[in-house]
């Protein structure tokens, strides 16, 4: 829903610890290694929406033209998860990414297919196996790894990964799990799927008579049906 | 739960669990998995300590929700941009399934919430869902406990 809030979020970020990265003697591709990395989770996890339906609810970004010039085909030079993320980046934003290379030397970003397969095991997602193209596609719509498999498919072998899971054992969302199986805890019904709707706010004001309850809540991320929206203020009201 | 940030600002840790969070924070666990960077790296992406590295701080733990002082990055940089950037206004409804509160910190599970979210001309977006849990830190300015004229069944906190 806000787009260039996440985008400034990520620049802001990546932009101050610039130095941190330096002092610590980092190549600069780590930091852009960091940056693609993000963006590309951020689009695989929540923000299918965001790329193909712009137009649905209150979405008021303009959104770029959502086949527009592949990025891959564009600049030669930016290959890997770089390339295929920044791509999506663009579009799925709905911001003028700096693929243009404001500040990214493109040849910097060239990603190695081994830190790939490293994050591939790591999050217990499949990229390698191509019947998992369905589900990548529902979650992330156009999703990163279709644009990153050709990259992958010389170096990627079915190995377990760090949860001794084989490529074909799916898990999803299994960054998510604790908190999903904390939400469990709080209710009597879990839900089958493995979505977790949450707020994350600060209240102002928490309010109760009798069980009417009324909470004044601010700066909130809501996260619902696999989207987000941020609110500035959201009033609640509650029967207990 | 917050860490201290200039200015009497204070950053909260628990944004991390967002989207860009958890995307963030998964990001960095794998960099630090491959050995591309040291985890006190990683700490100063979140946290941005201001000053050398801190040895002690090799017991890394994404959920690591102790107060560490000077300004959090992606906890300030989410911070700010919340605040600044979001201007929209929401209501929510329903019934309320669970409440807590420790540390300050509420924490609400609302069975068949309604969301109204206002759009940016008149329209507004209802979304709806099962059940929904609201984790609420306490705003900087949040109103203190009031004392006496309410009647004995009102309780504000």
């Amino acid at each position: 829903m806000y787009p260039h809030i996440y985008r400034t979020i990520i620049d802001d970020v990546i932009a101050s610890v610039q130095v941190d990265f330096e002092e610590y003697g980092m190549e600069e591709e780590v930091l852009n290694n960091l940056q693609a990395k993000w963006e590309s989770k951020l689009l695989e996890t929540r923000v299918a929406e965001f790329a193909r339906a712009p137009g649905a609810g209150a979405s008021s970004s303009p959104e770029p033209d959502a086949s527009g010039p592949d990025p891959n085909a564009a600049g030669p030079s930016r290959t890997g998860l770089s390339g295929a993320s920044t791509g999506a980046g663009a579009n799925d934003f709905g911001m003028g990414y700096p693929q243009a290379g404001a500040g990214l030397p493109a040849q910097g970003l060239a990603l190695p297919g081994m830190a790939m397969n490293g994050m591939r095991g790591y999050t217990g997602y499949d990229g390698v196996k191509p019947e998992t193209d369905d589900i990548l596609r529902m979650r992330g719509g156009s999703s990163p790894e279709e644009d990153i498999k050709p990259y992958m498919s010389s170096q990627a072998k079915p190995e377990p990964n760090a949860a001794g899971l084989l490529p074909g054992d799916e898990v999803i969302d299994s960054d998510l799990d604790d908190s999903d199986d904390e939400l469990r805890e709080d209710g009597e019904d879990g839900g089958e799927d493995g979505e977790v709707d949450i707020v994350f706010c600060v209240y102002d004001k928490v309010q109760r008579v009798k069980n009417k309850w009324k909470t004044v809540f601010k700066d909130g991320m809501i996260h619902i049906n696999g989207r987000d929206y941020l609110f500035a203020k959201c009033n609640g009201e509650f029967e207990w | 739960m917050a860490t201290s940030g200039t200015g009497g600002q204070s950053y909260y840790e628990f944004y991390r669990g967002s989207s860009i969070g958890t995307a963030l924070t998964d990001s960095l666990d794998e960099l630090i998995t491959q050995g591309d960077i040291p985890p006190q790296l990683a700490m100063r992406v979140l946290q941005q300590v201001s000053d050398a590295p801190q040895p002690h701080r090799q017991a890394f733990s994404l959920n690591d929700l102790r107060c560490i002082p000077d300004e959090p990055q992606f906890d300030k940089s989410l911070t700010e941009s919340l605040q600044k950037g979001v201007k929209t206004k929401t209501n929510v409804k329903g019934h309320l399934a669970t409440y807590r509160l420790c540390d300050d910190v509420w924490t609400f599970v609302v069975k068949d919430p309604q969301f109204k979210m206002e759009g940016t001309g008149s329209s507004a977006e209802m979304v709806t869902a099962p059940r929904i849990k609201i984790v609420a830190c306490k705003a900087g300015d949040a109103q203190e406990v009031k004392k006496g004229g309410g009647s004995k069944a009102q309780d504000n906190y």
